[in-house]
């Protein structure tokens, strides 16, 4: 059994309701944004699952409906076997020791009024663990790598990465079994990112927490996550294992996304192929029919604007949502 | 200090800069003395991490420090005119017709109050073009940038268009008077990266129209890879690394350089292996000792670096197109990396 | 426990399990170079100690703070003295070095009155801007939380209270001796000084649950926020503990002008026979008295409590707009 597991989760949200001018009344076609759309996905206890796709994918939605920070319009989250989508009150609070999350600004993350020992001790009062709070904050501090003499000190105090290496330390208080990380690494410099990385990869090895790691920057989720889910428009159209999505992607959001990340060594940047893609991204509020991505499509065909391709796994083995990858692959 | 180009005299000279904030802990010193050139055509990218200085010696350049920084040596000079101690009237008319500047954050760039055509005129009726002829040229523009309808867009506000088509209109807006110098800050980091790829194109083209020099300010090697001729890598005020992108790149000498493409995660390997890090955080910019800035991060260091400051110099056989800022440039020469 | 031993106990229990997890090279990120950061609020009393002026006002404040509250002892003769014939014979007497302020038209000294003018000035407008501000954060933070129907509510509540002519309300309440709240229980009459703190609160916590408000709304979207409910906290924890803390510079700003603006209305209503009445003092009820004077050689009776409410307004007005600057950095030049 999957540590989690999401079934068919959606998420709309009421869109801007004019009254005077020309926006969508409510009610109407268009008055609802569909962040999230009929997302199924698993994580396994102690593994990574990245999540790509660029702003306005419904990655971050995604991530905070799995906190239940967010209320998910339809759709099943399971933790450990349990349906978690409806829990209230004392039920709810347990659950949130077993899923933490980390954010992606180190700034607005952490309560500038507060001492670091009072952020990191919050859980633990939270949840009644106030016993040997003083031990456990110096315990988490040494873990992220910070000397629990700073732990009377503000955030304000202390640098990008060091105050992501805190929030981190928040999210590991109270021993969870998944953290989502919605982009912790993304605000910060190159050297100090892969300081962070190598943090997040010793301490999943030491501890066996499970991530869903969200992140715009595919590098950085090929290098952290065991499997990938690439979302598109609230949808995920491809996942699959690291390496297979990476060195042979399949649909063509994946390449097109894949092939416009610029390489640092110049000669190979010269001869790298390069799929430009056409346009910007449709409006969530008014996305085309079929295929989400038809409109950007450089292979788009008839059938992509009017049937919605279901993410399955295909003869190859392979899941894609896309009916021209499914049709050839079943007629290889 | 000056660097001798290989043009003959190159359209931006900048030579011995330092700028300087005036704050209550004490002076800090973001730009430390940086000498180059950027040769008429040509794309030069500054590189570095936050704090390195980039950012404030493009403003210095376009003579826009912001308060309370101000500039305290060094001469810039565009094709001849030395734009140092400048009277500010004069330097305005400079900017936006010889000199026009791209930022990160197009939507705080454009007037939200305004139809963005009537930006890009603006933009060139200040320098003196007739407004039908601007008219005219910014629908040209437009299109040129690749905005779709531009006639029906042009008469739209800039929260209609998406981040993307907003850098492409800033871009239009750059170009219009024809500069001899763009200098663009991060223009792409906000940008989604298939919507970079789009707009690093047009930024390209553009450039070629206008027959510009691009002054490419960035944290992202790749972007440099794509787009630079040559690169200035910047760390604590200083280059500490400056040639061709293919040498500076591929060859690297300076551990901080160095260490900056070891540490980026490679899109084709996942090994799950730990990443070479740079140990420690850049130095704080308010003491500006006679040592090596990376010293105290770097695994090579000696006790000279500690004691005494390296100067760029080139690397060897490679006079004019790879120099480096490091006691132990000839050692590192030896050491290949392995990338 | 002391902070001290606090310390002490996280650093030695810390030290038995450093090496354990943490690699070595990623405690050198942490233990580098720290910028070095003042606490908090000192660095907001430094701060505002730079601003000359309003330290300066918060000087003349504390000053007529204390005179006020000294007044029995310092004050030379008694404010309301029986009015005996030696009393009245030196009415209208200019300041000498006996009245420093002058004689009254009734020969009562004139400074002994203004110190108890003052006292009661000060005790309105502290009392005034405590209530209104436990009104207005209360609302404030209800609305600015909970959002939705709460917010709509008591939102719409704040609009009725604004749209109240507050100087016809107040001019009635004057004429009511002995309010009570629709014959539950009774109230102190608009005319004495708690009458008067409860009705000004009344009628000016408005703007306060205002401002509270909209910083809960911006405040709940930052991802500390979404940290504590991450983490299981409540309502009443995330408000205590994260939001309120957090709205403290705009409350204390906006608390201290309202001092300095219940102060003047205090006056105003005083002046209009509708404050505290004779033979209680207020700096209205002096001014009223003297507003035949101006022009006259008894100007000095109109002077000298116009200047204490002048000067007490402008001190409470400067001292806001010090906090102000020093508690937003960014609103700095």
């Amino acid at each position: 059994m999957a540590l989690l597991e999401i079934e068919n989760l959606t998420k709309d949200f009421d869109a801007p309701t004019s009254y005077f001018g020309s926006g969508p009344k409510r009610g109407q076609p268009g008055a609802l944004i569909r962040a999230v759309d009929d997302v199924s996905l698993e994580i396994s206890a102690g593994e990574t699952l990245g999540v790509v796709g660029e702003s306005g994918c419904g990655k971050s939605t995604l991530g905070r409906m799995i906190l239940r920070l967010i209320d998910p319009t339809s759709g099943v989250i399971r933790f450990n076997g349990q349906e978690i989508q409806n829990l209230q009150g004392r039920a709810l609070r347990n659950m949130r020791q077993r899923i933490q999350i980390v954010f992606q600004d180190p700034f607005s993350s952490l309560d500038p009024r507060m001492r670091v020992q009072e952020i990191l001790a919050e859980p633990l009062i939270v949840q009644g663990q106030k016993r040997n709070a003083a031990k456990r904050i110096s315990e988490l501090l040494t873990m992220v790598g910070l000397d629990p003499a700073f732990g009377g000190r503000y955030p304000h105090e202390f640098s990008g990465g060091q105050r992501q290496r805190i929030g981190i330390a928040r999210a590991l208080a109270l021993n969870p079994d998944l953290v989502v990380l919605d982009e912790p690494v993304s605000a910060l410099d190159v050297s100090i990112q892969a300081q962070v990385l190598n943090l997040l990869s010793e301490l999943q090895n030491n501890l066996g927490v499970a991530f869903l790691f969200i992140a715009h920057d595919l590098a950085v989720v090929h290098h952290i996550s065991d499997r990938i889910a690439v979302m598109y428009l609230g949808r995920v159209i491809e996942t699959g294992a690291a390496n297979q999505i990476y060195s042979d992607p399949q649909h063509p959001y994946t390449k097109a996304l894949l092939s416009a990340v610029p390489d640092p060594n110049p000669q190979k940047e010269r001869k790298r192929e390069r799929i430009v893609l056409s346009g910007d991204l449709p409006s969530s509020s008014a996305p085309p029919s079929g295929c989400t991505f038809r409109t950007r499509c450089w292979l788009a065909e008839d059938i992509c604007a009017a049937q919605i391709p279901l993410l399955v796994m295909n003869p190859n083995g392979r899941q894609v949502a896309c009916h021209l990858v499914n049709a050839r692959s079943s007629s290889d | 200090m000056t660097i001798i180009s290989e043009t003959p005299t190159p359209l931006l000279v900048v030579d011995d800069l330092a700028v300087e904030f005036a704050t209550s802990s004490g002076a800090i010193h973001a730009v430390n003395g940086i000498s180059f050139t950027v040769a008429a055509g040509e794309t030069v990218a500054i590189v570095g991490e936050s704090g390195s200085g980039k950012s404030v010696s493009a403003l210095a350049i376009m003579g826009l420090i912001p308060p309370p920084g101000h500039q305290t040596n060094g001469v810039v000079r565009l094709a001849s005119q030395t734009l140092t101690d400048m009277p500010d009237r004069h330097y305005r008319t400079l900017r936006g017709r010889n000199i026009a500047m791209i930022f990160q954050d197009p939507l705080s760039s454009l007037n939200p109050a305004f139809r963005v055509g009537d930006q890009i005129v603006e933009a060139m009726t200040t320098h003196g073009t007739a407004k039908a002829e601007a008219r005219t040229r910014a629908i040209e523009l437009m299109e040129s940038v690749g905005i779709a309808n531009a006639p029906r867009r042009a008469r739209d506000y800039p929260h209609q268009f998406s981040g993307g088509m907003r850098q492409r209109v800033m871009i239009a807006m750059a170009i219009a008077n024809r500069p001899q110098l763009l200098i663009a800050d991060e223009p792409t980091t906000a940008l989604d990266v298939t919507i970079q790829a789009q707009v690093l194109d047009v930024l390209q083209a553009a450039k070629k129209d206008a027959d510009a020099a691009l002054l490419l300010i960035t944290h992202d090697l790749g972007v440099v890879a794509g787009m630079a001729d040559r690169v200035l890598v910047m760390y604590a005020g200083r280059i500490i690394e400056q040639g061709s992108v293919d040498e500076v790149l591929i060859n690297p000498i300076h551990p901080y350089t160095r260490g900056l493409l070891a540490a980026l995660p490679s899109l084709h390997t996942n090994s799950r292996a730990p990443l070479p890090t740079i140990a420690g955080v850049p130095p704080n910019l308010l003491s500006d000792r006679e040592a090596c800035a990376l010293a105290p991060r770097c695994e090579f260091a000696i006790d000279v670096c500690r004691s005494s400051r390296p100067l760029l110099e080139a690397v060897s056989g490679n006079q004019e197109n790879h120099q480096a800022a490091c006691f132990r440039a000839h050692d590192m020469a030896v050491l290949k990396v392995d990338k | 426990m002391s902070s001290f031993d606090e310390h002490r106990q996280i650093r030695e229990s810390g030290a038995a399990i450093a090496g354990s997890v943490g690699s070595t090279a990623l405690i050198d990120e942490a233990t580098s170079e720290l910028v070095i950061v003042r606490s908090q609020w000192r660095s907001v009393a430094r701060r505002f100690f730079h601003h000359r002026v309003a330290t300066l006002a918060l000087l003349i404040f504390i000053l007529l703070a204390l005179a006020a509250l000294g007044a029995n002892f310092i004050s030379p003769y008694d404010p309301n003295p029986p009015l005996t014939a030696s009393v009245l014979s030196s009415a209208r007497e200019s300041p000498s070095a006996q009245h420093l302020f002058g004689t009254d038209k009734l020969g009562r000294d004139q400074l002994s009155r203004i110190l108890v003018a003052l006292g009661q000035s000060l005790q309105v407008g502290l009392g005034v801007a405590l209530l209104s501000t436990i009104i207005g954060v209360t609302v404030g933070s209800l609305a600015g939380f909970y959002r939705g129907w709460i917010d709509a509510l008591l939102m719409r509540f704040t609009d009725l209270f604004l749209v109240l002519p507050a100087l016809a309300v107040l001019l009635i309440a004057a004429k009511n001796p002995e309010p009570s709240f629709f014959g539950l229980f009774d109230l102190p009459p608009a005319t004495s000084t708690e009458g008067m703190i409860l009705l000004l609160a009344a009628l000016g916590w408005m703007p306060m649950a205002r401002i509270v408000r909209g910083e809960y709304l911006s405040l709940r979207e930052r991802e500390f926020v979404e940290a504590a409910r991450a983490a299981g906290a409540g309502g009443p924890r995330i408000i205590l503990r994260h939001l309120l803390p957090n709205s403290v510079g705009p409350i204390v700003v906006f608390a201290t002008l309202e001092v300095g603006l219940a102060i003047l209305t205090e006056a105003t209503l005083s002046f209009l026979g509708a404050g505290v009445q004779i033979p209680a003092i207020s700096l209205g009820n002096l001014i009223a008295d003297a507003e035949d004077t101006v022009g006259t050689d008894l100007a000095y009776l109109i002077l000298f409590p116009g200047l204490v409410l002048f000067l007490i307004v402008l001190c409470a007005n400067f001292i806001g707009d010090g906090l102000r600057d020093a508690l937003d950095p960014r609103a700095r030049k």
